[in-house]
């Protein structure tokens, strides 16, 4: 049976969506996973004034929301991580104005990956989690691949 | 400037002097230092620097250090910094850098690394920015956890 199609099948919204992050990052390198399909982006990405270079995987499932999973190599103990071990960087609940919406594109995600590390990496070295978190519970995500 | 153990290699008004005659046009600043750099070793070898407001004589290099030993200083800093353009992370640039400039990265990268946290405890989201040298302002995010 043919699959639906997902919104990265729009090749002109998905230039649109990634154009500035290849104008500021160059190399950005993209696949098309299966089962279940999703857009993957991989790239390297060093943590601000840590100078520690990780390999960032951000999935995108094949669905009409755009709800990204990021994971990242390294140490993976932090408050604010999902069960699958991907990087909890906002409330989903949280208004547009709180949390990264699909609009502002790749580049903007990036960003908040790299803060999202700075802050990992703030709290490893016993100097707290800067800026705000929110207190924990649902919605959750089941353990997936990694 | 120093080296040659502390000794100094030249004063900074020397520098200063030196970047008013050879500094002719605006190009990004990395690459603009390594060319200065490398010029004006060349131009110390040959000759004292004139002083630009024609006051006095040509301006003097500090007790002990001869124009070859200068020249030699200026042209190992040129190099160390061409180097670093060709580094693929910031990391890396810093890694090649830190040969010149010693403990002060260091310094440099815990005063970058203790204003983005505390620009994360504002929710400072121009100030985030700037550091993350990213051209959106921050959002404001509550990092979540599962």
């Amino acid at each position: 049976m043919r699959e639906s199609r997902a919104w990265f099948d729009d090749l002109a919204s998905l230039y649109a969506f990634e154009r500035d992050a290849r104008r500021e990052l160059g190399a950005l390198r993209r696949s098309d996973a299966s089962r279940p399909r999703r857009l993957v982006y991989e790239l390297a990405l060093d943590i601000p004034a840590y100078d520690h270079r990780r390999h960032v995987r951000i999935e995108f499932p094949a669905t009409r929301a755009i709800f990204p999973s990021v994971f990242v190599d390294g140490p993976d103990d932090s408050p604010h991580r999902y069960e699958d071990g991907s990087l909890c960087m906002y409330h989903p609940a949280d208004p547009p104005e709180r949390r990264w919406t699909p609009n502002e594109g790749l580049a903007a995600l990036i960003d908040c990956i790299r803060t999202h590390l700075f802050q990992e990496a703030e709290a490893r070295a016993g100097r707290g989690w800067p800026g705000d978190e929110a207190p924990h519970g649902p919605p959750r995500r089941r353990r997936g691949r990694r | 400037m120093k080296n040659d153990g502390e000794r100094k290699v030249m004063c900074s008004f020397n520098l200063e002097a030196l970047a008013l005659e050879l500094v002719t046009e605006t190009v990004p600043i990395a690459p603009a230092l390594a060319e200065f750099l490398l010029a004006s070793a060349k131009e110390i070898a040959v000759s004292l620097t004139d002083d630009p407001a024609r006051v006095s004589g040509p301006i003097k290099l500090p007790d002990g250090i001869t124009q070859a030993i200068a020249s030699r200083r200026l042209e190992e800093l040129g190099r160390i910094v061409a180097a670093s353009l060709g580094a693929d992370s910031e990391a890396e640039a810093r890694r090649i850098l830190s040969a010149a400039f010693g403990p002060q990265l260091d310094d440099i990268r815990e005063e970058e690394r203790g204003r983005l946290h505390d620009a994360l405890d504002r929710r400072d989201g121009v100030a985030v920015a700037t550091l993350l040298g990213s051209p959106r302002p921050h959002k404001s995010r509550r990092s979540f956890g599962a």
